[in-house]
């Protein structure tokens, strides 16, 4: 088992902290890709620091991105 | 088929979802959860989802927090600094979705969204609120178990109060 600060022993505690550090985990990403396009990074340099394909990391994030009025140079 | 009571359901239907996904979106997720169709079903404008859950002291407000309670605790558990997870209960709006109404619900959305279609035929009855909360209640694990156990509330009290709301039409 993993040591954690405090071990959910009881599966339904364990999901349930899974499920809000997926939330926390999507809420970083999130503000990280938004921190690097403001920075002037790509589309093909985000994908390339996320481990995806540039294709998933623009589907993700372009749209909300573009509604909060950001683009990168790459956009489309 | 009664042609009414299908254009009836379908607008039933179409608020239902449609707030559902606001409601999640609002709350920074990508996709509606059984949480977040039970928020819509208490905006029904046939207010028996709200009435079932008022008879036992809960409303919408009271979810709300409560969810966000769960979440902060359950980030606690693993170890997250409360800070960072209380600070998860800030909301990050998504905006509104490209995606089409029940395409981008999440399972179970889709599953009490399914059961309470499936009430509401079988009783040959206008799709309620109340039968949204009659299929919430059926749910034994996840997120909505755990806030209406926070909240004090017992899930056959829950269904019973939906029912007593359903029969009552």
């Amino acid at each position: 088992m993993l040591p954690m600060a405090t071990t959910p022993d009881d599966p339904t505690a364990a999901i349930a902290a899974v499920i809000g550090l997926r939330r926390l985990a999507d809420r970083m990403e999130r503000e990280a890709v938004e921190r690097a396009v403001d920075e002037g990074w790509t589309w093909q340099q985000i994908a390339q620091a996320m481990g995806v394909t540039r294709q998933a990391a623009h589907k993700r994030h372009a749209a909300r991105l573009r509604e909060r009025g950001r683009q990168t140079e790459d956009d489309q | 088929m009664n042609p009414k009571k299908m254009l009836d359901d379908m607008r039933t239907i179409k608020q239902l979802l449609t707030d559902a996904e606001r409601i999640a979106r609002e709350m920074g997720e990508e996709e509606p959860g059984a949480e977040h169709l039970l928020l819509s079903a208490i905006g029904l404008p046939d207010g028996s989802a709200g009435r079932a859950l008022g008879s036992l002291g809960v409303d919408a407000e009271r979810i709300r927090t409560a969810l966000r309670d769960e979440q902060a605790d359950a980030l606690v558990s693993a170890g997250v600094p409360r800070e960072t997870a209380e600070a998860m209960a800030d909301p990050d709006p998504l905006g509104p979705a490209g995606a089409p109404l029940l395409y981008g619900a999440g399972p179970s959305a889709r599953e009490v969204f399914q059961e309470a279609g499936k009430l509401a035929r079988s009783s040959k009855q206008r799709l309620a609120g109340a039968h949204v909360v009659t299929a919430i209640a059926g749910l034994e694990r996840g997120t909505v178990p755990r806030v209406l156990g926070l909240l004090g509330v017992d899930r056959q009290r829950l269904a019973d109060a939906a029912r007593a709301e359903l029969v009552a039409r």
